[in-house]
């Protein structure tokens, strides 16, 4: 089969509609490579591997992507995307928001849409990728097959379960995020961030000066959920499957709390940004002082471009913050799927994460384990920004995130009860 | 943008800067000029081909799908109940007065500095090319860009405030009345009439151009008031120019999504913000009330749209 398949391919060659047929086999084999599981035989790897080199040539991969961070479009464009042209595949960055990719792909699949889709890739959180899995979007058991799968722990939760919705293989990890407070040491000490008590004391003393983006914005979500664990006395009881015994229990000390604090919010919580680029703004105009965010490494970038100020600090609460991992999926229908396997594989790359882990380059977290790279002492030696928090520092109690139906609920949770009231 | 398409209602008849040439065309020549129906027909096929497939088909996938038909998740069945959820939101239910306030208070005063403008700029003597090119400056310039450009002025870290902490006006820049994101919808409101005046009357100026003057002239003559000549030759000649354009300003005012996304607040919203709201809930079972307000605002402009026919119905059979 793997033979024909490649046979395939080659006689193909040109004909994109077989390429496309060719990818479409490649879905049917791959679980055989993964069935075996870690102990996968290297050389069924390899065969696989082959295959999809073969059909990646001069495919154009459209990587539909969060695009609001100038440093990583020039990683993207001008790192990545010469990574992949060695492999004669083109990378096209689409800047998009996943939500919208994710009801593109859906209506390309209403519309019958089944091989040429727009999007060959996507960088996709929990929530959008159990929107997607609901409604059957993406390709399987691909992603543990990738030669540079071996450097990333697939033993760890943080990496098999995407915000609690098993991966499946339907998605490869490229980047850790871990959230920390950024905040002007000028006008607030890091004492006041040790707690989310000492902060909310901080917060009440100092009206105006903290707020976060409305739901669903990924980033305020987060926040949210973040003084939800506080308010309801740990995460304990939230993880797992959704209960709504246990949320209907818990949520309203939640909402009870996150209205306390909105009267000294900025604005006088009567209204909240829509975006984390607008809190972003609202701190870089001085309008707020402290905010939380995931993408930890953006603050020492921010300054060194002279939009924050050089006394920007980040910090962590001592009892953590929320971390998550970021992955690509591929579309089922996706034309280019074999292109969007080998720029998946280029970001898992030893080399790509650590170039992306260089504070001058991005400053972002590696999604693969660099102690089984060569490339461990380079990456442990990287300078961080006086701006950012070694990322050792950051993980210390990371908190985890929740599962896809608990995110949803706590966000409608939040709109009626904290927005609308 | 080009998959939102579906699920907002195409609320723009005129693109940037497109329509007041457009619109000057069709109260200057009139239909009597085409030869014969088939050949008018022939000629608009194209587009009349675009507006059916992409919006009469965009439009019926939208409604099929507010029934809970065509969806992905869910039991597929017919029912009325995307509507009821709909009108039972908070969302949706704070969203009708601002909408409707921000519609009717900007194209209101639009159509009233549109036509006051008209008549100062015709008034004029010397540099009157000078002051219509200067009027009609914006009318290019995009929507977005207009905002981001209102929102550097008008908010509390904007100039307005800086200028006005600078003068001593207020003690930190953070007590500046709020502008934009505001309760009441000013920053949308500014930013609209900043684009509907100079549309509103570069048509109402093309009106002006017709012919008006020597009928003006006549009751001069005859010993009419500045203020009659005003009520009983002016106003007549333009106003089927300013209510078409106005009810195409209210229609677009009503129907746009990234104005009041920039510039509102994420409760209460604008209708079609709402409208996203939904459409880009990761519940796909909300689907249906996306789609449900989507058709709601699309039904509501097109009985807009319609009395803007009647209206330019009216006037040209009335003028002729």
């Amino acid at each position: 089969m793997l033979r024909m398949r490649r046979n395939l391919a080659v006689v193909a060659g040109l004909s994109a509609s077989l390429l496309a047929l060719g990818a479409c086999s490649t879905t049917a084999e791959a679980p055989e490579a993964d069935s075996t599981g870690d102990s996968a035989p290297v050389e069924n790897t390899a065969t696989y591997w082959e295959g999809v080199l073969t059909e990646a040539q001069g495919q154009t991969v459209d990587w539909f992507m969060w695009g609001g961070d100038d440093r990583l479009n020039a990683y993207i464009n001008e790192y990545v995307a010469e990574e992949a042209a060695k492999y004669g595949v083109t990378l096209n960055q689409v800047n998009a928001d996943a939500s919208d990719v994710v009801n593109k792909i859906l209506g390309e699949k209403q519309a019958g849409n089944v091989d040429d889709g727009s999007v060959d890739l996507v960088w996709i959180n929990g929530e959008n990728f159990a929107t997607g899995k609901q409604a059957d979007l993406w390709l399987c058991g691909w992603a543990q097959s990738l030669p540079n799968a071996e450097f990333v722990d697939w033993e760890s939760d943080a990496i098999k379960f995407d915000f609690g919705t098993p991966v499946d293989d339907c998605e490869a990890p490229w980047n850790q995020a871990m959230s920390v407070i950024t905040f002007d040491s000028s006008k607030v000490s890091s004492e006041d961030f040790s707690s989310v008590s000492a902060m909310v004391e901080w917060i009440n003393a100092n009206p105006g000066q903290f707020t976060y983006a409305a739901p669903p914005d990924f980033n305020g979500s987060m926040t949210v959920r973040r003084l939800f664990y506080e308010a309801v006395g740990g995460y304990d009881r939230l993880l797992g499957e959704f209960d709504q015994a246990t949320y209907d229990e818990l949520a309203p000390q939640a909402w009870e709390f996150l209205n306390g604090i909105e009267e000294n919010l900025w604005r006088g919580g009567a209204t909240y940004p829509q975006a984390i680029d607008e809190v972003e703004k609202l701190y870089a105009s001085g309008e707020i002082s402290a905010y939380i965010s995931y993408n930890a490494g953006r603050s020492g970038l921010l300054v060194a471009d002279g939009v924050y100020p050089e006394s920007t600090r980040s910090t962590t609460f001592g009892d953590g913050m929320i971390g998550n991992t970021n992955y690509v999926a591929i579309p089922l229908n996706s034309p280019a799927s074999a292109g969007a396997q080998v720029v998946a594989n280029i970001l898992q790359s030893p080399e790509a994460q650590l170039r992306k882990a260089d504070p001058s380059v991005l400053g972002y977290y590696p999604a693969i384990e660099m102690g089984r790279t060569e490339f461990l002492a380079e990456y442990e030696a990287l300078p961080v920004p006086e701006s950012v928090l070694p990322f050792t520092q950051q993980k210390k109690n990371a908190n985890p995130e929740l599962n896809a139906a608990w995110l949803g609920a706590i966000e409608k949770g939040w709109i009626a009860n904290v927005l609308q009231k | 943008m080009s998959f939102r398409s579906s699920s907002v209602a195409e609320p723009a008849p005129y693109g940037a800067g497109s329509a007041p040439g457009s619109a000057i065309q069709r109260s200057a020549r009139l239909p009597g000029e085409w030869p014969d129906g088939l050949k008018v027909f022939a000629l608009l096929s194209p587009a009349l081909f675009l507006i059916v497939i992409l919006f009469l088909g965009g439009f019926a996938f939208g409604f099929l799908q507010s029934l809970g038909l065509l969806s992905l998740v869910g039991d597929g069945s017919l029912s009325f109940s995307a509507y009821g959820r709909m009108f039972e939101d908070p969302a949706v239910r704070a969203s009708l007065p601002l909408t409707l306030r921000i519609s009717i208070i900007s194209t209101v005063l639009s159509a009233i500095l549109a036509v006051a403008s008209a008549l100062l700029i015709r008034s004029t003597k010397r540099g009157q090319k000078f002051l219509v090119t200067i009027f009609q400056l914006n009318i290019p310039i995009p929507h977005i860009v207009g905002a981001i450009a209102m929102m550097l002025l008008l908010q509390q870290s904007g100039y307005f405030s800086r200028i006005a902490f600078a003068l001593g006006l207020v003690s930190s820049p953070a007590e500046f009345i709020p502008l934009v994101a505001d309760e009441f919808g000013v920053g949308i409101i500014a930013h609209y009439m900043w684009k509907e005046v100079p549309f509103i009357g570069v048509v109402v100026l093309a009106a002006l151009q017709s012919g008006v003057k020597d009928y003006e002239e006549v009751a001069r003559s005859l010993g009419a008031s500045s203020w009659n000549r005003f009520r009983f030759i002016i106003l007549p000649f333009i106003a089927p120019s300013v209510s078409s354009t106005s009810i195409i300003a209210f229609a677009f005012t009503f129907g746009s999504y990234e104005i009041p996304f920039l510039l509102g607040r994420p409760f209460p919203a604008a209708l079609p913000v709402v409208a996203v709201q939904s459409y880009r809930d990761s519940d796909l079972l909300s689907r249906p009330e996306a789609m449900a307000t989507s058709v709601a605002i699309t039904i509501f402009i097109s009985i807009l749209v319609y009395l803007y026919m009647r209206i330019a119905d009216r006037y040209t059979g009335g003028v002729r």
